[in-house]
């Protein structure tokens, strides 16, 4: 009766096959450092009117707005490094390393390196 | 032969070969798992790769950093660093990496074990269904042909997408019913089978699921009483045999969870989920997420069972005696899914219930009532297939060929529905943005937090980094001393007294060698738990960072992460799985719990993963998580009185709460720039639970309303845990945009009943401000 067993083993295996064959999406190339200091300023220049425009969204709840800038900084750095043909992540790495070594960012405020607590909004 | 003879002998030999099929297991589970490869297949596409969707980032994070905190650093994954500036990750209540799946994460990584979990779950939960339809004297046939209208539904489908894998927990729902139907027979394995089930659902962070199975659960606890309600000796044997197992499995199946219930315990009741709104669906949404199929933008088809298995349902019904106790489950899904939209709200007297309190979403009870109709199916094609073998000797062979057509449309219509549902599953996993998953964690970097970003989380733990930018469904408790520019993650408060330095660091441990040469503190940029442990001198928590005072001297300090919860949680779920262990080797010899004897020995095995949570609690110490709450200007929430300048207002609400006084930070605040409003309240001893405060910005001509409703005064303090008899600071920090420059602003504030229908709270006194409709005036400026 062993074989009885046999469809369910060979499905589980094509399903295993196909999960560890599956190929990824294509990488860009990684950014060297004078294209991450570019990708720092082009995101971070634009924080004050990006945590504007998110303070408008949400005027009375800090952790919300923060939470809304950290969406367009994504949204900005993902264009940044898709237009550049790059790393999201080298984008991403760039701000951290950026806000670390005070990289000249061209930002009319100092940038922030601190963020308000969570506070999952209770009504939504 | 004709054609309409060679359809029907096709026909007659599919039904025949399914027949056969469903009664071979090894064969079904060949099936099943055809139909769970299909489902799956889109994921399994496409398992090396990201889901950038914002909730995949986040629970995809927790995977990831469990896998890598037990195959890179070798440690327990009790401690994320990598996120909101450290968190409880075993406590986490959303991560599902105490499960059986977690072994493929480990395996095979985390992106590539999503797409394995997804088949391996949907296999499960289709002869979970189809055992559970068994239970209820479904045929076999007719359990089989209906088990994917539950196991393959919308919610499997749009799950994955959104990176929500923990929502595959519901697959064992079925299980932990079935167990229950056993454990209520006296069944031993019965009991087992709930237990386990139950504690991966836990494990598997069903923060939906448990609870739902939960009630699932009780229900079938309750059909068996009143099935067994005689009050003969017979029925009293059976209802307290019944109940005595259950009970039995209840805390056997806590007792192998308790290494996450402990810990997520811990967690919530540091910070717990404050779920306000009153949230409801009308009937045609319901009908439009139950049957309709998916369409972008829109719920349609969020819980899509589709409407070919419906005729199979109906035929269900028609079998009362069996179908009545599925129906009133039905019923009581479908009016707990319209949520607050119809009174009186069941959804509503649920979240009365202490663990019920936190579920936000009713439309989820179309879940289990997915499980109703695919169950009623089973029991609708069971009928028709009755009629065609056992027709009455009267009217034979018109109810024999009524049967027939009944089987038929009943088998055809459920066959013909596997093509939506395995559809639905490809439409979702197609609409994913995907990309190349994030690398290995780069060792050659030292670990710093950083601002982060929770839109991209599953980028940071590989460049080691900690993103302080944080979502959860509850309050982390995260310190706003936190940076995200350090150069160095450890450091003295007192700046001058000696030198600190890093000698190692991963997610559970942290030696640095400290050099001081008066009493001083160092701190670390991480926040502080109860669990963290200083092998010298006293861990300190500075408002919410992690601190350690320490004496004069030089010190080889090791710091590291070791919570009661997760010590005594694991030896309790050690004792439980032992205690399992006994049951199953019971159950061999005598499959059933007979007599006292053998029901104290139960109940003796059913208590024993008490003794390690009571020993654990009674020797190691732990502080609880003590945290004033403060305003966001830093000063405490609670006072004994309202400031001095602050504009008294000395408005009474119903339900005992003042509002005392209202005060804009600047009485003449500018467009395009920010002030704040404090708002100081009152409480007297009776104050109603569930209440928010409501603040309305309301300018003088055109523009949109400023709304600034909210639960947690000052984000932080609920009304109802507040002290009574003090001032309440609520600080509300206010944009104001550029438009509203030249305009007259009327800030209007009342409380209403956020968690209990939403209806405003009575205003009896309106003090010393001017009132409209239950609602003070508490200040009118022009923006500059």
């Amino acid at each position: 009766m062993r074989s009885a067993w046999a469809p369910l083993a060979v499905v589980c295996a094509v399903a295993l096959l196909r999960a560890l064959t599956a190929s990824a999406p294509q990488a860009a190339p990684a950014a060297d450092e004078a294209l991450r200091r570019e990708g720092f300023r082009a995101v971070a220049s634009e924080e004050t009117s990006m945590r504007r425009e998110a303070a408008k969204t949400f005027p009375t709840d800090p952790w919300s707005r923060d939470d809304d800038f950290h969406q367009r900084e994504m949204k900005k750095a993902r264009d940044w490094a898709h237009t550049n043909h790059t790393r999201f992540a080298d984008a991403l790495s760039a701000i951290d390393e950026g806000l670390r070594a005070s990289w000249p960012h061209g930002n009319p405020a100092p940038l922030l390196a601190t963020t308000p607590p969570c506070r999952p909004r209770a009504i939504y | 032969m004709s054609p309409a003879r060679h359809l029907l002998s096709l026909v007659r030999g599919s039904y025949r070969a399914v027949r056969y099929v469903a009664s071979h297991t090894p064969l079904r589970l060949g099936i099943f798992a055809g139909l769970a490869l299909i489902a799956a297949w889109p994921l399994l596409s496409t398992a090396n790769s990201l889901n950038e969707f914002r909730d995949a980032h986040v629970l995809g994070h927790y995977e990831a950093v469990a896998r890598d905190t037990v195959l890179h650093w070798g440690q327990a994954p009790l401690w994320d660093p990598y996120y909101c500036g450290g968190m409880y990750l075993l406590g986490t209540p959303q991560a599902r990496f105490v499960s059986p799946t977690f072994l493929l994460t480990l395996v095979f990584g985390e992106t590539r074990a999503e797409a394995l979990t997804a088949f391996a779950m949907i296999l499960a939960g289709l002869e979970g269904t189809y055992r559970y339809a068994r239970s209820r004297r479904a045929t076999r046939f007719g359990a089989m042909a209906a088990a994917p209208l539950f196991a393959l539904s919308g919610i499997f489908a749009t799950s994955p997408a959104l990176g929500w894998f923990s929502f595959f927990g519901f697959q064992l729902l079925p299980w932990m019913a079935l167990g229950t139907r056993r454990a209520l027979a006296g069944e031993r394995m019965g009991l087992v089978t709930t237990a386990v089930a139950a504690a991966w659902c836990v494990g598997f962070g069903g923060t939906y699921a448990a609870p739902i199975a939960a009630l699932w659960c009780a229900f079938e606890v309750g059909e068996h009483v009143v099935r067994h309600a005689r009050t003969d000796r017979a029925g009293v044997a059976a209802v307290t045999l019944g109940l005595g197992v259950a009970a039995a499995t209840a805390a056997l199946g806590a007792g192998l969870a308790a290494v996450r219930l402990w810990p997520i315990a811990d967690t919530l009741q540091a910070a717990p989920r404050i779920i306000g709104g009153a949230p409801g669906n009308d009937w045609g949404t319901l009908a439009r997420m139950f049957l309709w199929p998916i369409r972008p933008e829109t719920d349609n088809g969020e819980f899509f069972i589709g409407v070919l298995g419906l005729p199979a349902v109906l035929l269900g019904l028609l079998r009362r005696r069996r179908s009545i106790p599925l129906a009133v489950a039905g019923v009581a899904c479908v009016w707990l899914a319209a949520g607050y939209a119809v009174r009186p709200s069941l959804f509503a007297s649920l979240r009365e219930l202490p663990l019920y309190t936190t579920l936000r979403y009713p439309e989820r009870f179309l879940v289990p009532l997915a499980l109703a109709c695919a169950t009623l199916a089973a029991q609708g094609v069971s009928l028709a297939e009755a009629y065609v073998r056992t027709p009455r000797a009267r009217q034979r062979r018109r109810r024999e060929r009524a049967g027939k057509a009944l089987l038929l449309v009943a088998s055809v219509g459920l066959a013909a529905n596997l093509g939506p549902l395995a559809a639905q599953h490809a439409l979702h996993a197609r609409d994913r943005s995907l990309s190349s998953p994030p690398g290995a964690i780069d060792d050659s970097r030292p670990f710093h937090q950083a601002r982060g970003n929770r839109w991209a989380l599953a980028y940071y733990e590989p460049m080691q980094r900690g993103s302080l930018s944080c979502w959860e469904a509850y309050p982390v408790p995260e310190s706003p001393l936190l940076r995200g520019d350090r150069q160095s993650e450890e450091w003295l408060v007192e700046p001058g007294a000696g030198t600190v330095t890093e000698r190692s660091w991963s997610p559970n441990r942290i030696e640095l060698d400290v050099a001081l040469s008066r009493p001083a503190t160092v701190a670390v940029n991480q926040n502080w738990h109860a669990g963290w442990r200083a092998s010298a001198g006293t861990i300190e928590n500075d408002r919410g960072l992690l601190t350690v005072a320490l004496p004069a001297g030089t010190h080889a300090l090791s710091l590291r992460f070791a919570p009661r919860s997760a010590t005594g949680g694991a030896l309790a779920s050690l004792v439980a799985l032992l205690a399992l262990g006994v049951v199953v080797r019971q159950a061999r010899r005598s499959p059933k719990v007979r007599g006292a004897r053998e029901g104290l020995v139960l109940a003796l095995l059913a208590l024993s993963p008490l003794v390690p949570v009571v020993a654990t609690a009674a020797l190691v110490h732990e502080a609880a998580y003590v945290q004033a709450p403060l305003t966001p200007d830093g000063r405490p929430v609670v006072a004994d009185d309202i400031d001095e300048g602050a504009v008294r207002i000395d408005a009474k609400f119903a339900d005992g709460v003042s509002l005392e006084a209202a005060t804009l930070s600047n009485p003449d605040p500018a467009a395009g720039a920010e002030t704040s409003l404090e708002l100081d309240w009152r409480r007297d001893g009776r104050v109603a639970p569930g209440l928010g405060v409501f603040v309305h910005i309301e300018p003088s001509t055109g523009g949109t309303n400023i709304n600034g409703d909210h639960v947690l005064l000052s984000s932080v303090l609920d009304l109802e845990d507040a002290p009574s008899n003090k001032t309440l600071r609520d600080v509300l920090p206010i944009f104001l945009p550029d438009d509203a420059r030249g305009k007259t602003w009327k800030v209007w504030v009342g409380l209403w009943r956020v968690r209990r229908g939403g209806e405003r709270v009575h205003l009896e006194d309106a003090g010393h401000a001017l009132s409209d409709g239950d609602r003070v005036l508490v200040a009118t400026f022009v923006a500059r």
